[in-house]
């Protein structure tokens, strides 16, 4: 397969895992129960593998995904040159930089979880978030 | 080149601007959350994002991802060989699809628990 052709195809299959994956990010951080994003409740899904593989795997994929579409583009309005080439420099040290921040993201909460300021992230029932986990109605600061 | 204002030039601008839109939205999307290790810092940051311009803007954003994907679904549906006769009936389902998830969702992103 050529290098092109697998480039693209590699970005219609990012396409479905993101249309997919973003059905179950959006139910799971919106609408999957009240306060969906609360820190508590959030940490506690992180604290199970199977969500951080599937971040993981979302994360590559949005990434890759995003730098295509828009290489496209350039690729549409933009002449082989210098700009070009600037273009192409960018889009990859951004999308370097885009997934090193993502998976710093996905360790800081494995780490949260492995060292948790009382109390245990995993030793909540679900539903609670009482004790010190800090409830975003009470840290509304920037309002 | 010359524009024409057909269903599927509609329908590839629709796809470019609000992939573009997506794509600039991760950057402050992953700016937000590289403070998840500190609940409070975490906590503040979501509280901003619990105004009624922010949750609106959110709801926009849906609309948006909905719009992208429901379309990518068709141009991937195209591509694997759905006869091109039926590109009008699947953009406008996609797009009434969308709207109608869009609309569902309007009183739990604006008013909703979240």
């Amino acid at each position: 397969m050529k290098k092109a052709a697998f480039g693209w195809l590699l970005s219609r299959a990012s396409a479905v895992v993101l249309v997919a994956g973003l059905a179950v990010h959006f139910s799971a951080n919106h609408f999957g129960r009240p306060n969906a994003s609360e820190h508590g409740i959030v940490m506690m899904r992180l604290a199970h593998p199977g969500w951080m593989a599937f971040y993981a795997v979302f994360l590559l994929a949005i990434i890759y995904h995003a730098a295509y579409g828009l290489w496209g583009i350039a690729l549409e309005y933009l002449k082989k040159g210098r700009v070009l080439s600037a273009v192409k420099s960018a889009l990859v040290i951004l999308s370097a930089l885009l997934v090193i921040a993502g998976l710093w993201i996905l360790s800081d909460t494995q780490m949260l979880l492995a060292n948790p300021p009382a109390p245990c992230y995993k030793c909540h029932s679900a539903g609670s978030t009482a004790g010190t986990i800090p409830s975003g109605r009470a840290l509304r600061i920037f309002q | 080149m010359r524009y024409r204002l057909t269903t599927g030039f509609f329908a590839f601008i629709l796809n470019r601007l609000s992939g573009v839109i997506l794509a600039v939205f991760l950057i402050p999307h992953f700016f937000s959350l590289y403070f998840i290790g500190d609940a409070a810092r975490y906590e503040a940051i979501r509280g901003f994002y619990d105004t009624p311009v922010m949750r609106f803007s959110e709801l926009a954003l849906l609309g948006i991802v909905l719009a992208h994907g429901l379309n990518g679904i068709r141009l991937i549906l195209l591509e694997a060989g759905a006869p091109t006769r039926l590109q009008k009936v699947f953009f406008w389902t996609a797009l009434s699809a969308g709207a109608l998830i869009l609309l569902i969702s309007i009183p739990h992103m604006m008013w909703g628990a979240r």
